[in-house]
């Protein structure tokens, strides 16, 4: 079943906590959800008895995302620990970067977060990663991620970056800017010719497609578990923090 | 300046405390004797482990919620709350629908008040119309209608402009003006304090630079006026720092820090618990530290608790979409007492003053003594008896409390509030 705020109760000023105990009411196994405000998956886990799985909390986590993102890295490099991994863009907006920081440094990875030091966290050293706002740091990467840039983030007034044609002449992830053999991923929506060049994003070392395809085997796999009770054993923490 | 229901006064002999009065220069165990609302007898008598008695508490910053909305609070439960909490007076906020920003409005309060206030409460009045920050208050008149004080609390003054002009203008009322600092150009979309907290939950960052260019601004305004301040609410150290500097150098400046803030740090926003969401935000271990520190030093003189009740349905929604404030006045004491004074950050005797004489000075109110001939405003208190705040223990019409679930350890017994016993548990 599918629910979507538009056309549902909702629109019509329906809580969120209303709307979990509505679906609730059906006794569902597993709630998806993406919402966007931050700890609307956990407000649903805990009014409701179904397995949530969080789809994306506004600028806080998108843990699938996270997972197919280290299933595709491990079926294309055979490994993650030890490997570099640059993630290049608007981190301060981006829950795909915070689930992929925190999923890449627990599996041993190290992460450099590039992009305008206005779109980089204050702070977000604490998550064990390096931060540069020179585009140059992805040189020494593994593998090149790249955030999308967000339209909406660029509005007048929000002055993240002076424009859209000076960020993609900064930090736009260009063929000079990568090496043969460097990896390229992204999560898409793309904006190509902003945040990534399309000869890039068509080279034969982009990913992108083959994150596309692992979004969909990891995420039956996510509900294969829930449903099934299993994996049988996962550190308890672990599985939390990245689940 | 403060008023509550008019009537009855009461007798009493309270014995079997220690007594602690930090103004009057008294710890001593003693035997109190209250007559028609006024303290006559001090006599040597037995004390008991934990038993303490103090001048009653004032919260110089309340939320009532009346005009507006009273179903999250009205002048009678939150004074309720109040006495509850070992307060003898508290001021309230003038961030109502209508604003306090006219005699009629905080006449009307004044009026309820008489009918319904359990303990003394003082109201302050708006410092700008509707407080939108664009034009002055008729403060005169407001003062001679009663106004404790003026604020604009819930927003900052952000035209620098004003504020200079409210700060001259209060030569003429003589009431004391209080400033909540914030900078909104640097604190808008901002939920959480900026930091590895906010950066790793993804929260937009309210920076404690935030609070501090506007303490700055404001103390600097302070000083060219040569007029009284008083901070609202400190949240960062680089405040705490700047007020200290500006005492120094002789400017008159108060400021109050709230329970909350002395007891957590941002850490605790990672329940992403909506009862531990306000403005300003938790801070980190460091803020909390100068907070502590600014307290015990006499830098911060009071303890505000901000008291800031929401309807259930308001705060039952995701982090994000809850509204800032925590109500604060019914576990106060408990709170700092655990966080505080337990483990040996503060002394009792420190906390007591900063509850009850430091607040009353800031807003140029007699402070409550343990005194003969002084009328009766004092506080029972068991510091050794631990409690699991819940719910349903509340006097308040609100249970936005960031201590639900905690076990604090302080019990308010008995409050008597300008000669009447106001509370007893």
């Amino acid at each position: 079943m599918s629910i979507k705020a538009a056309g549902s109760s909702v629109d019509k000023g329906e809580s969120l906590k209303d709307t979990a105990l509505t679906l609730n009411a059906y006794d569902p196994d597993v709630i998806v959800i993406r919402h966007a405000a931050i700890g609307a998956p956990q407000l649903v886990a805990e009014v409701t008895g179904a397995h949530v799985v969080n789809a994306g909390d506004g600028t806080h986590q998108h843990p699938t995302q996270a997972l197919l993102d280290l299933y595709t890295i491990q079926q294309e490099l055979g490994r993650i620990e030890g490997l570099h991994v640059a993630i290049v863009g608007d981190v301060l907006h981006s829950r795909v970067a915070r689930s992929n920081v925190q999923a890449l440094v627990m599996c041993g990875a190290r992460v450099t977060l590039v992009g305008p030091p206005t779109l980089i966290p204050r702070g977000i050293e604490a998550m064990r990663c390096e931060t540069s706002s020179d585009i140059e740091a992805v040189a020494a990467a593994d593998v090149v991620y790249v955030l999308r840039m967000q339209r909406e983030r660029m509005q007048e007034g929000a002055n993240y970056v002076p424009s859209l044609r000076e960020y993609t002449a900064r930090w736009g992830v260009t063929p000079e800017r990568v090496r043969p053999g460097q990896k390229v991923m992204h999560p898409g929506p793309m904006n190509r010719g902003v945040e990534i060049d399309p000869r890039v994003a068509d080279a034969p070392d982009a990913l992108i497609e083959a994150q596309v395809r692992a979004g969909l085997v990891v995420r039956m796999a996510v509900l294969y578990d829930l449903l099934t009770h299993g994996p049988a054993v996962v550190p308890t923490e672990a599985a939390m923090e990245v689940a | 300046m403060l008023v509550s229901r008019n009537g009855y006064t009461d007798s009493r002999v309270i014995e079997g405390a220690r007594v602690i009065d930090p103004v009057e220069g008294i710890d001593a165990p003693l035997t109190v004797t209250i007559e028609n609302g006024v303290i006559t007898r001090l006599e040597p008598g037995p004390g008991r482990p934990g038993l303490v008695l103090a001048p009653a508490f004032l919260d110089p910053h309340v939320h009532l919620r009346t005009p507006g909305r009273d179903d999250e609070e009205t002048i009678a439960s939150g004074t309720a709350a109040a006495a509850a909490g070992g307060y003898c007076a508290i001021l309230a906020m003038p961030n109502t629908d209508p604003v306090v920003d006219s005699a009629a409005v905080l006449a009307s309060l004044v009026e309820q008040a008489r009918v319904e206030a359990v303990v003394p409460v003082g109201f302050l009045a708006a410092i700008s119309k509707r407080q939108e920050g664009a034009e002055l208050t008729e403060m005169g008149e407001l003062a001679d209608a009663g106004a404790a004080g003026f604020t604009d609390d819930g927003r900052p003054v952000v035209s620098a402009g004003l504020m200079r002009r409210a700060l001259q203008y209060s030569s003429v009322h003589g009431r004391r003006v209080a400033v909540h600092c914030e900078e909104p150009t640097l604190t808008r979309g901002g939920h959480v304090h900026e930091g590895a907290v906010a950066a790793e939950l993804g929260f937009g960052g309210y920076p404690s630079v935030g609070e501090s260019v506007m303490v700055e601004r404001d103390l600097g305004l302070a000083a060219y006026e040569n007029r009284p301040l008083h901070l609202m609410h400190l949240s960062a150290r680089e405040s705490v720092e700047a007020l200290s500097r500006a005492q120094m150098a002789g400017v008159a400046a108060t400021a109050e820090v709230t329970p909350h803030h002395l007891c957590l740090t941002d850490e605790a926003v990672r329940s992403l618990d909506p009862n531990v969401k306000m403005s300003p935000p938790l801070r980190s271990g460091a803020d909390r530290s100068a907070l502590v520190e600014g307290l015990r030093d006499g830098t911060i003189s009071c303890v505000a608790t901000d008291h800031a009740p929401h309807a259930r349905q308001e705060k039952d929604v995701p982090f994000e979409e809850a509204p800032f404030g925590v109500t604060g006045l019914e576990t106060a004491f408990a709170a700092l007492n655990t966080h505080l004074v337990a483990p040996g950050l503060l002394e009792l005797k420190t906390l007591l003053e900063r509850m009850s004489a430091g607040p009353a000075r800031a807003f140029g109110l007699e402070p409550p003594r343990i005194a003969v001939g002084a009328p009766a405003n004092l506080v029972l208190l068991d510091t050794e008896s631990a409690r699991r705040v819940t719910e349903d223990g509340f006097r308040s019409r609100s249970a936005n409390s960031w201590a639900l679930g905690h076990t604090l350890k302080g019990k308010v017994c008995l409050t008597v509030a300008a000669g009447r016993v106001v509370h007893e548990a």
